[in-house]
């Protein structure tokens, strides 16, 4: 039977704030990990610009994938932008064209994944590192011994993505996802609240542990926010999303702090979207 | 009720501000059952003529009874209509309010209009004024029109059930209802009015029940039912005629009508235009949705609105998995749940709201529910 009234909602509002904020984050990691050191004296121009080929491929690949498939240039570039800030500031560039070549070619064929396309590339991304020992820190950061207090990692000077560091950014962009009618608001809540109270009983009992930076470690709000909620990939009703939500917290402490690998909340995603993936066919599908 | 949504209004549906009345169709047509047999003999308005699943029919107007007709698998009986408006009452009956009073208890006891028992010791008595379906005007006119005739009645149940409590729910929106019923402030003193918020579905008696925590001590009427009752036991006459919302985005001039009971809805075609191009038409909602073949469709007290839409062309997609429709639902019968599974929901209350917040255009109403499984 058609359908005569459907829920509508402003998009136009939304997909420009969150080219702003992408924007920003874009701009703040390039600040951060590039232009900061060359007003320090400690990089050159060049090399800080270097940092810009990340953005720029992505964008590149991601006009192309528009244009193969007969959509207009401009349509929904962020995603090839979000690729760039979510990869280690120092990640080969050969690999990265290949995994972003990777990703939209899914996209473009519309493989069906077991887990979310960006989950994908991001793991692949982290499992990559860990077997060439690339890590999270930046050129400056792996030569010249650093400290990073609260309000550092509050505004993004931190040890993380290329341009996902700032918790300021990353909250903003929470603010204006929860906006979205589908955007499954209360899970990256659940997510970083359960990870907060783990690394607080931690914190409790191992005294030179910091629960404040723990709490504000950027991997984690980028792990709850862009992919805990992924509504094709994670449960969508009432104690199953709320316990996977905890469950991603809990287990993306266990990684991060007890297992000592710092990019563990995606593993901590990607674990529990498999693992949801035949357990909703037990939960749900044989009710 | 987080679950309650504000449904925003689509300006190219209007109601008109007047009511158009029709009230001389050609022919009427009252349900019947099959077994009945009746005389092809002359009836006045008003006439009792038969009952028909406990509840008495009366014809709508004066005429001859030509005979019986099945129409959607429901036989029909047809009376001609003569247009002399012959009725069987003798002048109207004494109005004073105590003569009022002592005529509806004596009339209530024979009265099978309703389950009066219902009203003893309850606590509180509670006028629905809130449409089910957003776009309906119905409730509205009867608020302007009949606002004494409806406080009447209800300070009269009161004072007969010796209920302490009366109350008027009408929503935020609706200004003509919250008007014409503070025209009458102070007049009535045991009756007060209270306002809500414009959501969906609370003119739904069960969330309306939820949404204010109701609880059985207070019995819930809506508009309809009460006017019904004034019609009946105040007036003495039978409610021959009822309201009938007719809109939608294809109508050049959408109208509340006023047409006798039965009236085929083929006969009111040409008192309104339709624009040019294609339409779909619904019955009782645009949430709700019902389809009925027009050109056979009677007008009765179940028949509350009619609408002319353009066809929502969006493709159906694969569900994505959102649990929007769970999360809506006012009754919490989880639609997502049942659509994956394939099962039908016998507590839903058809409100529509999982279609309409469905981002893949499923329509989960009416898969879940009995009324079409796929």
């Amino acid at each position: 039977m058609p359908i005569a009234l459907h829920y509508k909602e402003n998009k136009q509002n939304f997909s420009k704030l969150l080219y702003i904020l992408l924007s920003l984050c874009l701009f703040y990691g390039w600040y951060k990990n590039g232009l900061s050191y060359v007003f320090l004296g400690r990089m050159s121009f060049s090399s800080a610009c270097l940092l810009l080929i990340y953005p720029l491929v992505s964008l590149f690949i991601n006009i192309l994938y528009n244009k193969i498939s007969k959509k207009k240039w401009y349509h929904e570039l962020y995603e090839g932008l979000f690729l760039s800030l979510i990869i280690p500031p120092n990640t080969p560039y050969l690999l990265f064209i290949l995994l972003t070549l990777g990703y939209f070619f899914m996209k473009k064929i519309r493989l069906k994944t077991p887990v979310s396309r960006l989950l994908l590339f991001k793991v692949c991304l982290g499992v990559f590192c860990l077997l060439f020992s690339i890590s999270y820190e930046n050129q400056i950061e792996s030569s010249v011994p650093y400290f990073y207090d609260v309000i550092d990692l509050f505004f993004g000077r931190a040890v993380g993505n290329f341009g996902t560091t700032s918790i300021l950014l990353l909250f903003l962009i929470y603010l204006l996802f929860a906006s979205d009618f589908y955007y499954k608001k209360e899970l990256p809540i659940y997510t970083i609240v359960s990870f907060g109270i783990c690394a607080f009983f931690y914190s409790a009992i191992i005294k030179d542990f910091s629960f404040l930076s723990a709490f504000l470690n950027s991997h984690v709000w980028v792990a709850a926010i862009f992919f805990v909620p992924e509504n094709k990939y994670s449960p969508a009703i009432g104690p199953y999303k709320n316990i996977y939500a905890i469950l991603i917290g809990i287990l993306s402490f266990i990684f991060m702090y007890l297992l000592n690998i710092p990019d563990g909340a995606y593993y901590a995603v990607f674990i529990l979207e498999l693992l949801w993936l035949f357990l909703s066919k037990i939960l749900i599908f044989k009710k | 009720m987080k679950n309650l949504l504000t449904i925003s209004k689509d300006v190219s549906i209007k109601v008109n501000s007047q009511v158009t009345n029709f009230l001389e169709p050609t022919k009427i047509y009252l349900p019947l059952d099959e077994k009945i047999e009746i005389q092809k003999s002359k009836v006045k308005k008003g006439e009792k003529l038969y009952s028909y699943q406990n509840k008495d029919i009366y014809s709508s107007v004066s005429g001859q009874i030509v005979g019986k007709q099945k129409i959607q698998n429901t036989w029909y009986l047809v009376i001609k209509n003569d247009y002399r408006e012959e009725d069987k009452y003798n002048g109207l009956p004494d109005f004073t309010r105590t003569s009022m009073y002592t005529n509806f208890q004596a009339k209530i006891t024979d009265s099978n209009l309703f389950d009066w028992k219902m009203f003893k010791n309850k606590t509180a008595l509670i006028l629905n004024g809130i449409e089910d379906e957003p776009y309906i005007a119905n409730k509205t006119f009867l608020h302007k029109d009949e606002t004494e005739a409806i406080l009447q009645m209800l300070d009269c149940l009161a004072t007969t059930y010796e209920i302490p409590t009366v109350k008027i729910y009408l929503k935020e929106t609706d200004r003509e209802s919250i008007e014409a019923f503070h025209e009458y402030n102070g007049t009535f003193e045991n009756i007060e009015v209270c306002i809500l918020p414009d959501y969906y579905p609370i003119g739904n008696e069960k969330v309306l029940r939820s949404y204010l925590k109701i609880a059985d001590e207070a019995i819930v009427l809506s508009t309809y039912q009460i006017y019904d009752m004034y019609v009946n036991l105040i007036r003495e006459r039978s409610n021959d005629v009822t309201l009938l919302t007719v809109t939608g985005d294809m109508m050049e001039d959408p109208q509340v009508f006023r047409v006798k009971k039965g009236t085929l809805f083929k006969e009111l075609r040409d008192c309104f235009t339709l624009k040019e191009g294609e339409y779909v038409s619904f019955v009782n909602g645009l949430m709700k949705r019902e389809k009925k073949d027009l050109e056979t469709l009677i007008i009765s007290d179940d028949i509350q609105a009619v609408y002319f839409m353009k066809p929502l062309y969006n493709k159906t997609k694969p569900c994505l998995h959102c649990g929007k429709c769970s999360e809506v639902c006012p009754v919490k019968c989880n639609p997502y749940l049942a659509l994956q599974t394939k099962k039908t929901l016998n507590s839903c209350l058809q409100c529509g709201l999982c279609t309409f917040v469905c981002p893949s255009y499923i329509d989960v109403a009416n898969l879940v529910s009995k009324k079409e499984v796929k």
